[in-house]
This record gives C-alpha cells, structure tokens and sequence, in this order.
C-alpha cells in the first residue's frame, strides 16, 4: 500500500520547472580541459572559449564574418605583415573563490596567452602536457615572427609571410585571451596546472564548480565589458546519450539540448513546446582509400569504389535525410565551393566496368574501418559501414568491416594502417584551405589528418599558392581547379554534408546556431 | 544410464514448469534449424526504402513485415529468427567450453587433493571474487570485441560454478566403496576419475548445465548490449538491443522483441533448471 | 576469534592473485593510453616520449609491477592517466552514487522479497503461490539492460513520469555531505532554502534505476525466503508448536521465520557482488554516475590505474562481505561452533 501511496504522489509531482534565469545547457560530454589552448573538441571549446574567455579578433554570432573582440580596432600594414591591434579599455576578469583581479585586461595578457604557446621556453608552456594541437595545426608558431606591445593597450604582431587565414585563426578558440596575472599568482603558489582547471578570463560566464561526468555551474560575470543575456546561472548537464538530452529536454530537466538524435527530430519539430534549429553544418563525412596501399594505388580502382556506393541510401538511413550529398571536400556554404564539378553517380555497371579495367574482374577481399563514435558528419559510422558492406558487395569487393575504441582507430589510421577508412571534419574557422590544407595536402600525410595519403604535386600547389595569397577572387580560382583535380584523382568518396541540430525550449530566446558547431550561450534570454 | 534418462524424464513430466521449458527450447531450436526455411527475408538485406516501418499490426506498418524493420530496413522478424541460431549456439558453446574445463579442474581438485586442489580452488576463487560481468568485459577489452571473444570471456566467468559442484561431489565419491574397489583392482587414476567417479557426478552437473545455457546466453547478450559481443552484420539479440537503443523515442517496437526473446528463452531454460534440480535432489524429493 | 583471523589470513593470497592478475591483463588491452591522451591531431616523437616517460610507463612490464606494489603498501592505489586525480578519491566521489543505488534497490527488494516468500510458503500449491513464484521467475531471468529500456519506455518516453538519467535535476546544487543524496537533500540547510523539491527530484531519479537494479535480487529473495520457509515449516519443532496448539500467526513469525532468516540474510549478503554486476549494466542505461559507468568508461579509455585499482577495490569489498557473511553465518548457527 505504501509504496502505492508513493507512486502516486510521484505521479501528482511533475518534474520540477527551472528556476527563473538559471539555465541549464545538455552538453554532450566531459570538457578534457577549461584551457582552450589545450583543446580541439567542440565539446571542451564550448565549455571553455566558447562561454568564459574572449579573443582579439571574435566571429560574429551565427557567422564565419569577424567582428572586433577583445581589441576594438585593428591595423594591416601594405605587404600584410604586420598586425596592430588596439585593446579594449575597461575589460574586467572574472571574480571567483580562488581569484581576485586587481587591474583591467592590458597586453600582458595578450602577450602571455600567445607566448605561453609560441615560446617553448616560457614557464607555462609545458604544463598540463604542453601540447598545443591548434596552435601548432594552424602554423601559428612558425607564421608569427614576433610580437609585443608597443604600449600597454596596443599588440604589435608582424608576420614572417603573409597569411590570408591569420586573422580568421586569431578568431579561433586557442587564441583567447587568459589572465597573466592570475597566471604569476599561480606560478608563486606552484599551482600552475590550476590555471586549465580553474579558469579566469574575460567572457560573460564565470566558473564556479565542475564535477566530471556529470555537471558543471557557472555564473553570470557581472563586469562583462559587452552585451549579454539574462542567465545568471548557467549549468552545463552532462549528457553524452543524444536520446537521452532529448528526453531530458522534454522533462524540463534542461533548456537546451545540444546535438539532438536525428531521429527524434520530427517528433520534436511537433512538440509545441520546443524550438529546432538547424543549419547546414561546415562539415564534411567520406570514405578514404589509402592510396599508398594496393589496389588503392589504382586509380580506376578508386573511381570504381566512387561509382559503387549509393550515398543517397546513406542520408536517407544514417542521417534521416538531414544531409546533402557531398561531391567536394568543402561544404556548398564555404566560398569558392565548386559546384561545376560532377560527381561520380551510382553506376554499379560502370562500377563493375572500372573494376574489369582495372584488373579485378572478380573484384576483392579489402578492409574497411568505420568510425567508432557518433559525430555530426557521421552520426553512426557502424551503421554506415554495414551499408557500404552491402553497396561492395554487389560489385565483388568483398569487405570486412573494422573498428577500434576511438584513440586506437586514430593512433592506427594517423600511421596509415588502414585501406578504405570512414573519417570526416568540421571546420575551425570557416576558410576554405581549413579543409583542403588538412584534409589533402602533402604535409598533411606527415602530420596524419590525409587519409587518403594522397599526396598530388599539381593540386598541392594549387592550394600552396591560395594560402600566401590574399586577394579572394585569386584564391578561389586556386580552389576550383584544386577541387577539380581531387575529383578526377578521387583519393577519398565525399559522402554527406550533415545539417546540425539544436533543440531548446520555447521560453529561449537569443540563441544563434553557430556554424563552426560551438554553443555560445552570452546572448541568451530566458523569458 | 538408459534407466537414469528415464527417471528423469518421469519425473520431469509431473513438473509443468520444466515441462514448459522444454517445450519452448525445442520450439525455439526447430526455429533456429528452420531459420532459412521460415524466415519471410534475408536478416541481412538492406532496404532503404522501408527505414524503421512500424509493425504491420500497428499504424504505418507495411504487410511485409511483421514486426517492422530496423534502421537499416531490414526486417526484424527475420533477424529475430537467425538471432536464435545465434542464441542458442552461444549458450551451448559456452556451456560445452565451461562444462568441460570446469569438470577437468573440478575432479582432479577433488580426487588428487593438496597442493593441487589449494591452487586450483584460489584459482576460482580469485574469479569468484571478481563481478561477473566485469571480468568478461575485461578480458574481452583484452581479446577484442566479436562473439568468439565474448563466449571465451563468458565462458572463464562460469566455470567456476561447475569446479566447485564437480569437486564437493567428487570429495564424497572418492571414499565410497565402490571407488576403493577400483583401487583394488588396479584401476588408473585417471579410469578412476572419468570412468568410475564422473558419471555419478552426472546428478548436479547436468542441474548446472541448464542453468548455465540461460547465464550464457545472457551474459554474452549483455556483452553485445555493451557492444563488445556480436559485430554487424551478425544479427544477435543483445546487438540489436543496443543498435535500437537511439530509436527508443521513435521506434520502439526495435527495442521490444529483442528483449523479449532474450527473456523468454533464458526463463525456458531456468524453468528446465529448476525442474531438473528438483527431480534430482533427493532431499527435495522426500519433502513432495 | 580464531575462526575469523583464519578467514582473513586466507585473504591475503586471494587479493594478492587479483592484483597480479589485473595487473597482467589490463597490460594486454591493445591501444596505448599516451596516444589516447593526445588525440585527434598526432603528436611529435620527443613529446610523446616524455609523456610515457612521466606515467611511468617506459619502464619495462615487471619494473612497473614492482613499483605497482610497493605503492599499494604504502596506501597508493595509484593516479588516473585521464584526469589526474587518484583512483581513491575518484572511487570515493562515486561509490556513494553506486551504494546508493544499490541500497534502495536491494531494501526495496527485501521488503517486498521477504513477505512475499512468506506467503507463497504459507499458501503453499495455491495459485498465489505459482503466480508469485513465475512472476519471481521471469524477474530471476531478466535480462537487465532491456528490464532498464522497457521502465524507460514506460515511465519516461510513454508517461513522462520519471526522468530518464542523471541523481538529480541539476537546477539544484547541493552541497554534499554523505554523498547519497536522500539524504543531503534533507538536511536544514536545503531543505530551509529549496523545499523538498530537492529530495523529489532526487528520488524520481532513483525510482526506475533502483527498479531495474533490484529486479533480481527480488526475485532471490522471494524464492529464497518461500524455500527456506518450507523447509523449517517442516521440521519436528513446527510440528510440536503446532500439536501444542499455539497460534498459527505466532508458529510462523516468531518460530519459523527467526528460522528461515539465516540463510535469507546470506543470501542477501551474497547479493551484495550481484549488485555491483547489476550496476554496471544499470548505470549505463540511466547514465548513473557510479562506479560501474567508470568502471566501463575507464576501460575504453585506457586508464590503467583506474581499472587495476577499481577492480581491486570492488573485489576486495566483495571478499569481505563474503567473510562478514561466513562469520554471521558462524555465529547465527549454533551448529556450526561446536
């Protein structure tokens, strides 16, 4: 009896409603680390740049457009080599438990968040691992020849070569600025690595308590120097099952739900109390053929695997149609896409046809490896490998589906030890050489992220050129004729460009999709 | 042994419980041998047209298939069928594996005593101590997902079960007299041990047996829940209990029947258990 | 005494196995931890070197076993690669999660176990028996991970009744003191500041896990208790109470129940390790933050320390419960001092 009693006042009480104006984001995993300088996870991004730190340079919301940030005004000398930037006054840091600022944001802390990187001997650089992937990726240390302050509210950055996407890179989340005196007060205490666990910057949140796995609480920064929202509580629910962020979302247990399943989209565009956003995603899914390995090292080999997979099969049943079919590397919404190029159709005769040409006329037994997490260009790389399994088949390739946990797959692919392998990419930073430079050029074979490893002087070139040079409409035209040449050679099979989702209640106003994949939560307004 | 398959059958058939159980486990098994014969669809067939059909029986549901189809489009029902020939053969290997590993160790612990039995029994120990489910997910990190791996792990984890029963069995065995007998007559250790001892040993073994088949085929199901079991395309309950897990919100009927079958053929076997015990405990016996 | 520090002593050989054999397997996993450690991008030689150098993993297997330990004996199970903090403390923050869980899951079971064991004795061969005890047999079978989906179905997706994954809603931040949060939600401090609404939320997170978790300890229970029953039901000193003609309520609460416990109480002693088995399933269906989701979750990452030391202190918990159920066992049994 009594434990009926007690079902049915469960049933009477409701899942309780939010507090006025705290906010509470279902984000999909465990920040690695509250410095981004450190990370390169959208997840670990949106709880560190994203919320509680600045950057000089920042991108506009809901755009790849660049707006003053932490400096209101910049100047670019004629040979575009050198930067000055000129800071904002009256930018306060945040006031936690563990820290308490004395003076206003100064091109010390510019200086020492951008040093700390550069500079391998400064007393910063090798804590927490020392390993600076973006800041590195991007070439920042070799395409910064210097900086200073030429006084303390003015940044000197001169370049050793120009760099079209420099700017854009100063956007990006490695590049945030971090306190330099809470810095020298953790460097006295002989408590460095606190400064990547217990942040201090700039943005309108700050952090209050983290509980891995499971939650993390900031507050709103009542000295924020720029406009924002009216959250004055701001709790990350830790969420990693995209069903379950749904399902919580629904229950009122969080306002927000970052990533939703694409299959409990429909229901959720017909919940009256939701709002879904969604936007083409800056991403791209394929399906690389190791070319250094046999038969890949065959062109008409490759081109007959293009013409064998039915890629509509796949948006229909991995994305549920919330995908365009891709046919470049970079997404339609980047400039200088190339929509003249024609992609290899579903051809299982002209298929057949290559293959014969190509000396497999019975076809072959191969490897392929797919993805062994969820991400937004590839929601299940499982599922997709076991269509791909069935597509080969009817052509005679014969494959055996592989996978590893998600840090061997990448220990063993960036060595190239794979055949055919499911991989794909979001962009950083909106410029067009952020996918073909990483995803396609020959230093990318050293450094892992060419999967393919495909190495073609011709389109290398090509893409070498567009990035020393400025002027737009020259680089595009690189752009084209690069896309044209990774068509014909076909190193990889461009599958789907996903869109991305956010779900979030009715009551939330303010939000813009972000088409780098980041939540920035400043703006928000519960009503 | 003829006479001792009869009584136990005798005896069996006054117990409606294992009674059912049996008729289910013969049920399912005609449906695994049958599978090619009966299953409507090829469990593997990829049909992007039809992606998460409802069943026929409900709203949205196409005739052609029953139970609907997976996010594949393939039909359910048929993978449910060839998922029984998965199932089962899952759990009689794992039996098979630990029932003999498990009586080797369990009768020369018993028979040879010392030294021998002490590292023997450690040995159990030291698994017996350990989750069960913990320690096969840890040898299968180490193995490698697949479902040769998961009924290895599964396997390890169940025999000690049938060392301690085989062993406790065997200590009272060795001193009766038939067993000095054989002594006498200058029978080997080893004659003695599988030839004169084991098949009286036959009671409690052939008890942990059937219960065996159900933890089997549960754990190994579990395994593939967790991913670490049966890799696609292989259509296995526990796997597509775990692929449907995303769908739970729109496709429900992908999580249900798996489950289901799961259940229903782990009681069937635990129904036989049971049966079985209590027609071979004596002590139990009297008491009816 | 003597029977006890004999037990213990026995322990030490099985711990020591555990240890060596944890130690050895985990080492098997494929995938090195450094590389996960680093990520998408790749790292450089040098760097990568140092990093394996600063876990201590350039030494050669053996080495790192020795010094595995010496620092157990100096009360060091070790550091996680992943987050820097050590496996103690990482267990401690959420061996409350999982005890909690357990605990309602396996007092919930009790309380419903035990009456109904009783009264399908007592209603021997009726239907209530046979309903009671099917009902108790399908729960026995239940394969957990799919009990855990269907409650989520039902109670969540279909009714919205109950939330589907987390301790608590996160609106709420409180402070904590014992970790369980029943009880942390109830203190002065909370309750004079939120209400009770704390504590709801807090149980309505719990309500389905601790179903799911004590779905078959429920059904053990009940089999046990009805066996147990009818065994003392039928022995010479019921059967004298009886012929005395005392009353039926008193022969089977005071006499045969005080009975029966004995081997109740091991049983559910014994659920004790079955309970951790469940958790891991269970907390991965309802995203529970305890040791079971770490347990799993440092398995795929590789964190060597927090797989060794975690396994070692589960099983270590597991040997003593199974101790502290011998010497009850021991001591509730008069015929086994003797």
């Amino acid at each position: 009896m009594k434990s009926l009693a007690l079902l049915s006042l469960l049933l009477i009480i409701l899942p309780a409603q939010a507090f006025a104006k705290s906010f509470v984001y279902c984000s999909e995993g465990s920040p690695s680390s509250f410095n981004p300088q450190l990370v390169t996870d959208g997840t670990s991004i949106t709880a560190s740049s994203a919320n509680i730190y600045n950057r000089l340079v920042e991108f506009a919301p809901g755009s790849t457009k660049l707006i003053p940030g932490l400096a209101d005004s910049w100047t670019i000398s004629k040979d575009k080599k050198v930067y000055i930037f000129n800071l904002r006054k009256n930018v306060k840091f945040h006031t936690t438990k563990y820290f308490t600022p004395t003076r206003d944001l100064n091109a010390d802390d510019v200086i020492f968040s951008v040093e700390r990187q550069r500079n391998k001997n400064h007393p910063f650089h090798n804590v927490s691992g020392g390993k600076y992937e973006y800041f590195d990726g991007m070439e920042m240390g070799t395409t910064i020849a210097d900086i200073k302050a030429l006084d303390p509210m003015k940044i000197q950055i001169i370049l050793s070569r120009p760099d079209a996407t420099f700017l854009a890179n100063m956007a990006m989340s490695f590049m945030s600025v971090l306190s330099a005196e809470y810095g020298a007060k953790l460097a006295a205490a002989n408590k460095k690595e606190d400064m990547d666990k217990m942040p201090v910057g700039t943005g309108a949140y700050l952090f209050v308590s983290y509980q891995k796995d499971s939650v993390i609480r900031y507050e709103e920064h009542t000295g924020y120097w720029g406009k924002k929202g009216n959250v004055d509580k701001l709790i990350f629910a830790i969420t990693p099952d995209a069903n379950v962020r749904t399902q919580k979302l629904k229950t009122g247990e969080c306002q927000l739900a970052t990533d939703p399943s694409p299959a409990d989209i429909p229901e959720m565009k017909k919940n009256t109390n939701l709002t879904v956003m969604d936007d083409s995603g800056l991403n791209i899914g394929f399906l690389a053929m190791n070319v250094t390995k046999k038969p890949f090292d065959n062109l008409l080999v490759r081109q007959a695997i293009s013409h064998a997979l039915d890629k509509k099969t796949y948006i229909n049943a991995i994305y549920m149609g919330n995908a365009t079919i891709a046919k470049n590397i970079i997404p339609p919404t980047i400039w200088s896409y190339n929509n003249t190029v024609k992609d290899y159709d579903y051809n299982v005769e002209e298929a057949k046809a290559l293959l014969k040409k190509a000396g497999f006329p019975n076809g072959f037994e191969t490897e392929l490896w797919t993805l062994p997490v969820a991400r937004p260009y590839n929601p299940n790389g499982k599922k997709m490998g076991e269509l791909m399994q069935a597509d080969l088949a009817k052509i005679g390739v014969k494959v055996k589906l592989i996978s590893y946990d998600w840090p061997t797959y990448l220990e063993k692919s960036k060595t190239g030890q794979h055949q055919m392998i499911q991989m794909g990419w979001t962009g950083d930073n909106g410029d067009p050489d952020n996918f073909f430079g990483v995803l396609l050029g020959c230093a990318s074979v050293k450094s892992g992220s060419n999967y393919p490893r495909w190495c073609d002087q011709k389109f290398n070139k090509l893409i070498d050129d567009a990035k020393t040079t400025t002027d737009v409409a020259a680089r595009t035209k690189f752009y084209m004729q690069a896309q044209v040449i990774a068509h014909d050679q076909a190193p990889v099979v461009n599958i789907a460009h996903s869109r991305t989702f956010k779900a979030m209640a009715k009551n939330i106003k303010g939000y813009k999709l972000d088409p780098l994949g980041q939540d920035y939560l400043t703006n928000i307004v519960v009503e | 042994m003829k006479q001792f398959l009869k009584d136990l059958f005798f005896e069996l058939k006054k117990n409606r419980g294992a009674m059912i159980g049996i008729v289910i486990i013969l049920f399912s098994l005609l449906v695994a041998i049958s599978a090619p014969v009966i299953a409507p669809h090829n469990p593997f067939l990829v049909n992007s047209d039809s992606l998460r059909l409802p069943p026929s029986f409900s709203a949205g549901g196409s005739k052609d298939f029953l139970f609907g189809t997976d996010d594949l489009g393939r039909d359910i029902l048929s993978r449910l069928i060839y998922g029984s020939q998965v199932s089962l053969s899952v759990g009689f290997a794992v039996v098979v594996l630990s029932l003999i590993t498990g009586t080797f160790l369990g009768i020369i612990a018993g028979f040879y005593g010392g030294f021998l039995d002490k590292s023997i029994m450690r040995l159990t120990d030291l698994i017996m101590s350990l989750p069960s489910i913990l320690f096969a997910i840890v040898i299968v990190a180490v193995l490698g997902p697949g479902i040769v791996n998961a009924i290895v792990a599964v396997s390890i984890v169940a025999i000690p079960n049938f060392v301690r029963i085989i062993r406790a069995q065997v200590m009272v065995e060795k001193n009766r007299q038939y067993v000095s007998a054989a002594k006498l007559f200058g029978a080997s250790n080893f004659r003695i041990m599988f030839i004169e001892i084991l098949p009286n040993c036959m009671a409690p073994l052939i008890v942990q047996a059937s219960l065996g088949f159900s933890d089997g085929i549960l754990n190994v199901a579990a395994l593939g829940f967790l991913g670490l079991g049966a890799q696609a395309p292989m259509s296995e309950w526990g796997t597509m209990l775990s692929d449907a897990r995303s769908y739970i919100e729109s496709s429900p009927w992908m999580v249900t029947l798996p489950g289901l079958c799961i259940l229903v053929v782990v009681l069937s076997f635990n129904l036989l258990g049971d049966g079985l015990r209590d027609a071979l405990d004596p002590r139990l016996k009297k008491q009816n | 005494m003597k029977y006890i520090s004999k037990k213990l002593l026995d322990l030490i050989p099985t711990l020591l196995g555990i240890t060596l054999v944890c130690f050895f397997m985990i080492r098997l996993i494929p995938g090195d931890p450094v590389l996960n450690l680093i990520g998408e991008r790749g790292a450089d030689p040098a760097k990568y070197l140092e990093m394996k150098k600063s876990l201590g993993l350039d030494l050669s297997i053996t080495q790192q076993f020795v010094v595995y330990i010496q620092s157990i004996f100096r009360g060091d199970i070790g550091t996680s690669i992943i987050s820097n903090n050590s496996v103690w403390s990482e267990f401690i923050e959420r061996f409350p999660a999982t005890l909690e869980l357990g605990m309602v899951g396996l007092v919930g079971a009790t309380i419903l176990g035990i009456p109904m064991g009783i009264f399908a004795a007592i209603k021997r061969n009726s239907f209530f028996d046979y309903f009671l005890m099917s009902v108790s047999l399908i729960g026995y079978s239940m394969p957990i991970f799919w009990w855990g989906l269907i409650l989520i179905l039902l109670f969540s997706v279909k009714m919205g009744i109950t939330p589907v994954s987390g301790r608590i809603n996160f609106i709420y931040d409180i402070p904590t003191y014992t970790g369980l949060y029943l009880i942390d939600t109830l203190r002065p401090a909370v309750v004079s500041v939120e209400g009770f609404k704390p504590f709801w939320s807090a149980l309505q997170h719990l309500i389905l896990p601790a179903t799911a978790l004590g779905t078959i300890p429920l059904a053990v229970i009940a089999r046990m208790t009805r066996s147990s029953m009818l065994e003392v039901l039928n022995e010479d000193y019921i059967r004298t109470a009886k012929a005395k003609g005392m009353s039926r309520k008193r022969i089977i609460y005071i006499h045969a129940l005080r009975n029966a416990l004995v081997p109740i109480i091991t049983t559910l002693a014994l659920l004790f390790g079955s309970i951790i088995t469940g958790a891991i399933l269970t907390e991965t269906i309802f995203s529970w933050p305890g040791i079971g989701k770490w347990l799993v979750q440092s398995i795929t990452a590789r964190d060597y320390p927090v797989i060794q030391g975690g396994v070692l202190i589960i099983s270590f918990i597991i040997v003593l419960t199974n101790i502290l159920v011998d010497v009850i066992y021991f001591l509730l049994n008069p015929k086994m001092r003797s």
